[in-house]
């Protein structure tokens, strides 16, 4: 009886509990509807009338808070008001929170129009999957004329999945390849030449500044960083994850496979030379206990170390650096999906009004103003031009947003004082004339193999120190490879054979 | 036997200093990175005394002033404002369920209990606040959601439970209500408990970053620790993708930096401990010596 009274008293407070909750959501939504009414009255006046209150869009805008964002935003309305009937309206996130924020805001339905999306920040492939895109290609078939001519085909193509675009890429260099950047007055001192450059090359300059110069490290290795670390062996492939090792032979456009990059000859060859340098003392000796390396970059106690080809890449890292770099590429360019897919905007899927936020976009890759407007704020006010064509940013103006590769056509833009006058036209003509990759627009999708996944990244996690040159390849790699495959390796790569064959099948 | 005694004394203070040093120490090389100059870090490492002497990582923190300052007087209103009134909150809350004659306690118990295990998940929890409540961008964003912790509650009740159930009684016969045996009698005996939790809830809160960011957009809303995150933030993607040549990464000071921030971060929070300490001596105190 007394048991009985409990569950009753429980049940009782359960209820009350419930019905509270309730009773909150009802007043909730009353208080929401005259709103909702009011909006949607709204809009049936104005298709009635046939006189357009503008739209506004609101882009959640990868950059920080600018103070005199407002100034920017006027004269950007000025612009786009007329020709499309809305205004823009900026939510200005950060880089640091922009992923978190996004999906948020993906996950929630938050009202917004259009947002930054990438393969590394705010990643496009799971905002697809999660249907937190809009599918583009009806919209701007429909609603544009230009927008599809103002970005090249193979940049339209990096961005399909399953046959559909779902964001506008962005256009800045898209071409992967890299480069040794060597310390200029090293290099000069102990005579580097050459337009390009090999591991061969590499070892016998090393060897004389090992000779040479006590103070410096001669080869920076960073053994999280697979595909950097590795390209210069590996160039006649594609990596395609680096974590899982996975690749495709370059220029072998009709019998594409995946391979593991982990067997091929090429990274045998490289593990041998990486263990050698580092007992040759090329590499630093904590090479497997240092973290960041970028102080010592910037301090200049590296000699080599290896990053992007790309045109006006010595000038812009020296720059930043304060050190003077030379570049060296040992590859050539290629123009891959990662590459595409490294900056785009995409539409909200509850985006209110996606034809005009796609018109918008038009608008954005077709009118320089509106797109240097953006980038770099209104000149003379935040930044100034100098004879050359070339702008340098008014210190403290209130809008700096270090964006323009993220929000439409770099090559529309400016280069900054202190590049080279043409490495715009340059980076451009890099983009056209490389290669494309054999399996441009193709993106894997790994919901298939997720513990698969998990299980390699920590094999290759714990024997990443082989191209660090700490382990000894005579000892671990055989007992790496066989750990590669009990953690599921073989279905991987059939997967990826799999999903490249359908790939291929529908191009 | 006194010698005896005498030696174990020194082994104890030997031992306790041994500790305290070990504790204070990685605080002052903290301080003494954030001193150095960036250079000579890199080149010789971490010292317990500054290599050179340098502010400008102080400098780059501060380098905004008015917005560093503002973020400390949100943080500081914030913290404050949730650790009066979640102690208060709480305490309202434990009392019933301390008093053994209060019939509801098992089932409202187990209602706070199972927020303990199960929680609405990021998502929802997103949507009910900034959709259904609309805190998004408001100071309370930061206050109401934390309000209530059940541990909290439960060690409150657990504590109020220890107190005597005669003092509370003869406070009734003299004609005490609830309100005042609760206010007069049980609060002022619990200063231990509500001392613990009070600095619990403030450096929780002090070090909240998470909440910023999800929640907060306006700047002039942004809490300390998010603001110096950022800051971090910013100078890690300024060295990963250099977008343009107008910033000379190299003359930012990354190490020195991450240590003045923690300088920054911590002060606060270090000043204030003293402040409850006598009440952890007394919680720890408590119910050993009694008549």
């Amino acid at each position: 009886m007394k048991k009985q009274r409990k569950a009753l008293s429980l049940l009782l407070a359960g209820a009350m509990a419930v019905s509270l909750l309730a009773g909150c959501g009802d007043g909730g939504n009353a208080n929401e509807d005259p709103e909702k009414e009011n909006t949607e009255n709204n809009e049936g006046e104005d298709s009635e009338n046939g006189d357009e209150e503008p739209v506004v869009l609101k882009w959640v805008f990868p950059a920080g808070e600018q103070e005199d964002a407002a100034s920017v935003l006027e004269k950007v309305n000025e612009i786009i008001e007329p020709k499309i009937g809305a205004t823009l309206e900026l939510e200005f996130v950060e880089f640091g929170a922009y992923a978190d924020k996004l999906n948020m805001y993906m996950s929630s339905g938050a009202d917004f129009d259009l947002c930054y999306t990438s393969n590394w920040c705010n990643d496009y492939v799971q905002a697809v999957a999660k249907g937190g895109l809009y599918p583009l290609d009806e919209l701007i078939e429909n609603n544009t004329t230009l927008l599809k001519d103002a970005i090249p085909e193979y940049a339209w193509e990096g961005t399909k999945i399953g046959g559909e675009i779902y964001a506008v890429p962005n256009i800045q260099i898209m071409t992967t390849g890299n480069a040794y950047y060597i310390l200029k007055d090293v290099a000069e001192k102990y005579g580097f030449e050459g337009e390009t450059a090999d591991p061969e090359m590499m070892e016998a300059f090393l060897e004389k500044v090992k000779a040479g110069e006590a103070d410096l490290i001669p080869y920076l290795v960073d053994a999280g960083n697979f595909a950097d670390t590795l390209s210069p062996w590996l160039t006649d492939y594609e990596v395609l994850d680096s974590t899982l090792g996975i690749g495709v032979k370059e220029g072998s456009s009709e019998d594409v496979t995946a391979c593991v990059l982990y067997e091929t000859e090429e990274f045998k060859d490289a593990i041998a030379t990486l263990r050698d340098w580092y007992q040759k003392g090329y590499i630093r000796e904590d090479v497997a206990s240092v973290g960041d390396q970028q102080a010592d970059l910037n301090s200049g106690r590296i000699a080599v170390y290896i990053s992007r080809n790309k045109p006006g890449g010595a000038a812009s890292d020296s720059a930043m650096r304060g050190q003077e770099f030379i570049m060296v590429p040992f590859e050539t360019p290629l123009v891959t999906t990662g590459g595409i897919l490294s900056t785009m905007t995409g539409i909200n899927k509850n985006s209110e009004h996606p034809e005009k936020a796609i018109q918008f976009l038009e608008l954005l890759f077709t009118d320089q103003e509106l797109y240097r407007l953006l980038a770099y704020g209104i000149e003379g006010t935040h930044y100034t031009t100098d004879e050359n064509g070339q702008i340098t940013y008014i210190e403290n103006s209130g809008y700096k947003t270090d964006a323009d590769w993220a929000i439409g056509n770099t090559f529309m833009g400016y280069s900054l004082a202190g590049q080279e006058v043409d490495v715009l036209e340059q980076t451009e003509a890099m983009n056209d004339s490389a290669t494309k990759s054999p399996v441009l627009g193709f993106t894997f999708d790994a919901s298939n193999i997720q513990s698969e996944y998990a299980q390699i990244a920590s094999v290759v996690a714990e024997y990443n120190l082989l191209w660090a040159g700490t382990l000894d390849p005579e000892e671990s790699y055989d007992e790496f490879i066989e750990k590669l495959y009990s953690a599921g390796m073989q279905t991987v790569v059939d997967e990826y054979n799999r999903q490249i064959q359908e790939f291929m099948a529908t191009k | 036997m006194k010698k005896k005694h005498k030696n174990r004394q020194i082994g104890l203070i030997l031992f306790l200093t041994i500790l305290s040093v070990l504790i204070a120490l990685p605080f002052l090389i903290l301080v003494s990175i954030s001193l150095s100059e960036e250079e000579r870090i890199l080149s010789e490492g971490y010292g317990l005394l500054p290599r050179g002497l340098d502010f400008s990582a102080y400098e780059f923190v501060f380098k905004n002033p008015a917005s560093i300052l503002q973020a400390y007087a949100v943080t500081a209103e914030f913290s404050v404002i949730t650790m009066v009134l979640s102690v208060l909150l709480m305490a309202l809350l434990a009392y019933p369920l301390s008093r053994r004659e209060f019939k509801g306690k098992k089932g409202i118990s187990l209602y706070i209990y199972f927020t303990m295990l199960f929680s609405g998940g990021l998502v929802p929890t997103y949507m009910v606040i900034t959709q259904f409540l609309h805190l998004g961008d408001t100071i309370w964003v930061y206050i109401l959601p934390s309000l209530i912790s059940p541990w909290y509650v439960f060690m409150m009740r657990t504590f109020f439970q220890g107190i005597p159930n005669e003092i509370s009684e003869s406070a009734r016969i003299d004609g005490a209500g609830h309100y005042t045996i609760f206010f007069r009698m049980i609060l002022p005996l619990s200063k231990p408990v509500l001392a613990t939790v009070a600095l619990f809830m403030f450096l929780a809160k002090w070090n909240d970053w998470y909440t910023a960011m999800l929640y907060i957009n306006k700047e002039s809303l942004v809490s300390l620790q998010y603001m110096l995150q950022r800051i971090m933030d910013n100078i890690k993607l300024l060295q990963e993708m250099p977008s343009g040549m107008t910033v000379n990464i190299a003359e930012i000071p990354s190490e020195t930096i991450r240590m003045a921030m923690a300088v920054v971060v911590a002060g606060p929070a270090l000043l204030v401990f003293p402040f409850f300490q006598k009440y952890f001596v007394k919680g720890l105190t408590v119910g050993s010596v009694k008549g």
